[in-house]
């Protein structure tokens, strides 16, 4: 198995999916995988597909809407967005995710008494 | 929680557009594809080869329309709305089985009800008194000992 390449838990392909909708507006699907693989320099490999899969969680959660629209080269795709409950959801998590980076964090440093 | 609250209620409501759903899906996916094999095509990949690229990348489309539909709607509903669909389809098939099982049923229920309003009356239910325990029954006596 390859070191390098996190499988990514379910939990944090949600918080991805917010903060790229968060931090650029309304996109498809296509661009917010694109846009994920970008910024991971693909160390995180996604099955393109499954990111449909958490869409469709995250709309049911009502987290992100869906609207019919027009994509870039002229043809009707779905545009999510991030709603008012998504933005309060994406805060709590990105606290909650700091918090725990950082405990890992401050445990990794630690190389026991001298 | 209220999103799962939303969650549950958009999952049962998915039950039965289902149809809709999942062209809505293959709809995505196709658009998908066609996204990503235009990028193929920028970065210099041959038409052909970029689709199939393009296809690879994004997954078996079967299993993903199997798995949205897990996540989509309520797995157990829908294999019982298909049974139940199925069960009327073959009643409607076999109409003299229909109502030869619709009558057997009829008359079971009849009875039963029957029975058990005969029993609630006599043995279930109390007097309709205020006391019932107070209630004596008199009778005589004949000399040798016989009732009347």
């Amino acid at each position: 198995m390859p070191e390098n390449k996190s499988e990514i838990l379910q939990g944090t392909l949600d918080l991805m999916v917010l903060q790229t909708l968060q931090a650029m507006g309304p996109l498809h699907g296509y661009g917010i995988a694109r846009r994920i693989e970008q910024v991971s320099k693909e160390a995180l490999q996604v099955n393109q597909g499954t990111i449909y899969l958490c869409l469709v969680r995250l709309v049911q959660k009502k987290w992100i809407k869906a609207e019919w629209g027009i994509s870039e080269n002229n043809r009707k795709a779905r545009f999510y967005s991030i709603s008012k409950a998504g933005q309060k959801q994406l805060a709590a998590e990105t606290e909650n995710w700091q918090r725990v980076a950082g405990t890992i964090a401050r445990l990794l440093q630690w190389e026991g008494p001298k | 929680m209220l999103s799962a609250f939303h969650r549950i209620i958009a999952r049962i409501r998915a039950v039965f557009q289902r149809a809709g759903s999942d062209r809505d899906l293959e709809f995505e996916l196709e658009a998908h594809v066609q996204l990503l094999t235009e990028d193929h095509i920028l970065r210099g990949t041959l038409r052909g080869e970029a689709e199939r690229l393009a296809r690879i990348e994004l997954g078996g489309v079967y299993q993903l329309q199997e798995s949205h539909r897990e996540i989509r709607a309520l797995p157990f509903l829908d294999t019982l709305r298909q049974d139940l669909r199925y069960t009327f389809r073959t009643l409607k098939q076999n109409p003299g089985f229909t109502a030869f099982a619709i009558l057997i049923i009829g008359a079971g229920v009849g009875a039963s009800s029957t029975i058990f309003s005969v029993v609630n009356t006599l043995l279930l239910r109390p007097l309709p008194l205020h006391d019932s325990r107070q209630l004596v029954w008199i009778y005589n006596l004949a000399d040798d000992g016989v009732s009347d």
